[in-house]
């Protein structure tokens, strides 16, 4: 797709390409066939990467490890995977109409022949919407990590956070007509969509309250990733509120496509999602890494980009109201827009400079870090019962688990003092490693090559294809050349 | 295929690059999901502060209305599918509790049995 930049034809039909401003008509050159062919790739590994995760977490857990005491983070990681299970065919099946449109001349999108625009409008947002729950699911997991760890408590009513993550996953894929209102579906559709609209803010409001339970009493240690899980918190709640306002359709057509819904959507994916991965990143830096990043240039991150973020966007929810359209690439000086629009523009500069002062702190403390240790927050879960980094058999016994917070348990006992171990201690056995592949990315190249086959030669995607299945094939047998990898030895 | 991964005792580093392509490591993985999507991360922002430079006065003539098509097309798409998904799967990747045992578990067993095989309920011991 960023191949687009480099021979000057980027795509340019908005992220959700509205049918007919897609069509070869509208838009003639290669510019969203670069999308296209990009995101039917992306969808393929995603689909791959979710099979993996969901038959992971559910074969693989360790002895004793129940379904309701997975960390709150791997079940959001579960749920988010059967999202995108659910959440990608749609798209596909609309990308595959809209290729067959722009290439082999279908109508799929044209009413002239008997065609829907809508249809594409519906089969986007069916996936789109389950796709913003995609995007902040794992980061709700990750707060529910990083708080309980900085207040030293049990996650308050974490069965309730589960349950409030399923319930978000089953009302995501009833609620995509809510970005269509403007449309004119009619009065029993508008109104079945805004009132499931509403619904989710229920179980997104246990999971803000049981977060703030959880800091209640609990012995605080402000650290850089415990600043961006509670920046996290007030922004997107923040970005909720907005959510709300536009749940209801006739508010909605006042701010439809205006600088409002980009202030909201700002306000849950940048305030949402990106504090949270970075309160993930400074969380497991010194697990991945085995070295500390820097506490004082972490806050100064988190305060330039709380800062930059609010100059930023909360101008932009005065803009919408002021009546500024998205995607316009110029304005008139009298409309009064001048003064929020250069904040806006100050407040991305400062994001820029807080991202800045994050690589800085990547860069110093990679060759200066203080080491890591094993468990350097004193964390709760087994990851930080083994070295940072992980050696890579991670575990050399892999541990019973006997409840939630295995670990915190291990080092300072349940309500009575009683500290599980693991039951008999016994010899380390070898660990089979398996050994390195080059299948997967000869999968991954060999597609490359018929997907860029359809901007050049047919036989490109013929050959692209045959290569494709073939390192698939080769892939899937491996482990029949070579049932055993290297034996690892491990000391403890 | 010997290579193998630096931190393995006793086996020596052929090429470094090659051993980063095929790994099959979830960790060394998460790390190459991490790094991906913050490059494509900082492109997107970058999109957005050349769309931020236009917008900051008004009757800017800085970039034409095709250019500011293109970018915030480019920043949509990217930031969602390139870069804070992505981020998302680099923490299940990397910054797993335990499933980032299993996961070596599973590709141990893959390499093992056929994938049939795999049992429903959790393993007991290694």
């Amino acid at each position: 797709m960023n191949f687009g930049w480099l021979l000057g034809t980027a795509p340019d039909a908005g992220w959700f390409g509205y049918a007919n401003l897609t069509s070869r008509q509208f838009s003639p050159g290669p510019h969203l066939d670069f999308w296209i062919l990009a995101i039917q790739m992306l969808g393929v590994s995603s689909i791959l990467g979710a099979l993996n995760f969901v038959v992971t977490i559910i074969n693989m857990r360790a002895p004793g490890m129940q379904l309701l005491w997975m960390p709150v983070f791997v079940w959001m990681v579960l749920v988010t995977q059967f999202l995108v299970l659910l959440a990608f065919p749609p798209l596909t099946v609309g990308m595959i109409f809209l290729m067959f449109d722009r290439f082999f001349g279908t109508l799929f999108f044209s009413p002239a022949a008997g065609g829907d625009p809508l249809l594409w409008q519906h089969l986007f947002w069916i996936f789109a919407h389950p796709e913003v729950y995609i995007l902040i699911l794992p980061p709700m997991g990750i707060i529910s990590e990083v708080i309980p760890t900085f207040a030293a408590k049990p996650l308050f009513g974490a069965p309730m956070m589960i349950y409030a993550g399923i319930a978000i996953g089953f009302l995501s894929f009833g609620v995509w007509s809510h970005h269509m209102f403007a449309v004119g579906l009619g009065p029993a559709a508008d109104s079945a969509f805004s009132m499931i609209t509403m619904l989710i803010a229920i179980p997104t409001g246990v999971k803000i309250l049981n977060w703030i339970m959880t800091l209640w009493g609990g012995r605080i240690r402000f650290r850089a990733p415990l600043y961006f899980a509670l920046g996290f918190i007030g922004m997107f709640t923040m970005g909720g509120l907005s959510g709300v306002m536009h749940a209801s359709p006739p508010v909605d057509l006042q701010q439809t496509d205006s600088y409002f819904v980009v202030a909201h959507l700002h306000y849950v994916l940048f305030g949402g999602s990106v504090f949270a991965l970075f309160a993930g990143t400074y969380y497991w830096w010194p697990k991945v890494f085995g070295r500390m990043l820097d506490e004082r240039l972490g806050r100064i991150h988190f305060w330039l980009t709380l800062i930059g973020f609010n100059v930023a966007f909360f101008p932009m929810h005065i803009l919408g109201l002021l009546g500024m359209p998205r995607r316009v690439y110029t304005y008139a000086p009298d409309l009064g827009w001048n003064l929020w629009n250069l904040l806006a523009t100050i407040g991305a500069f400062l994001i820029g400079a807080s991202l800045l002062v994050f690589l800085a702190n990547v860069v110093k403390t990679t060759r200066t870090g203080t080491p890591a240790g094993g468990d350097p927050w004193d964390g709760r879960t087994l990851e930080w019962s083994i070295s940072s980094p992980p050696p890579a058999w991670n575990f050399s016994r892999i541990p019973t688990v006997h409840g939630r917070d295995e670990f915190w348990l291990r080092k300072h006992g349940d309500h009575d003092g009683r500290r599980p171990s693991d039951p008999v201690p016994v010899a380390p056995t070898p660990i089979h490693m398996p050994p390195p592949s080059y299948w997967p990315i000869l999968v991954a190249a060999s597609l490359l090559v018929m997907m860029v086959g359809f901007l050049t030669k047919t036989e490109q995607v013929v050959i692209g294809g045959l290569l494709t299945l073939l390192s698939i094939y080769g892939f899937a047998l491996e482990y029949h050349h070579k049932p055993y990898g290297d034996e690892v030895r491990t000391s403890s | 295929m010997a290579t193998h991964a630096s931190f393995m005792p006793g086996v020596k580093v052929q090429n470094r690059v090659w051993t980063w392509l095929t790994t099959v490591d979830h960790k060394r993985i998460g790390i190459l999901y991490g790094t991906t999507s913050f490059v494509f991360f900082l492109l997107a922002g970058l999109e957005s502060l050349l769309m931020r430079v236009q917008l900051a006065r008004p009757d800017s003539t800085l970039i034409g209305p095709q250019a500011y098509n293109e970018l915030f097309t480019m920043h949509g798409t990217t930031m969602i599918f390139l870069a804070v998904m992505p981020l998302s799967t680099a923490f299940i990747n990397s910054g797993r509790r335990l499933p980032a045992a299993e996961r070596a578990q599973l590709l141990a067993l893959s390499s093992r049995r056929s994938p049939l095989e795999l049992r429903l309920a959790p393993r007991h011991g290694p």
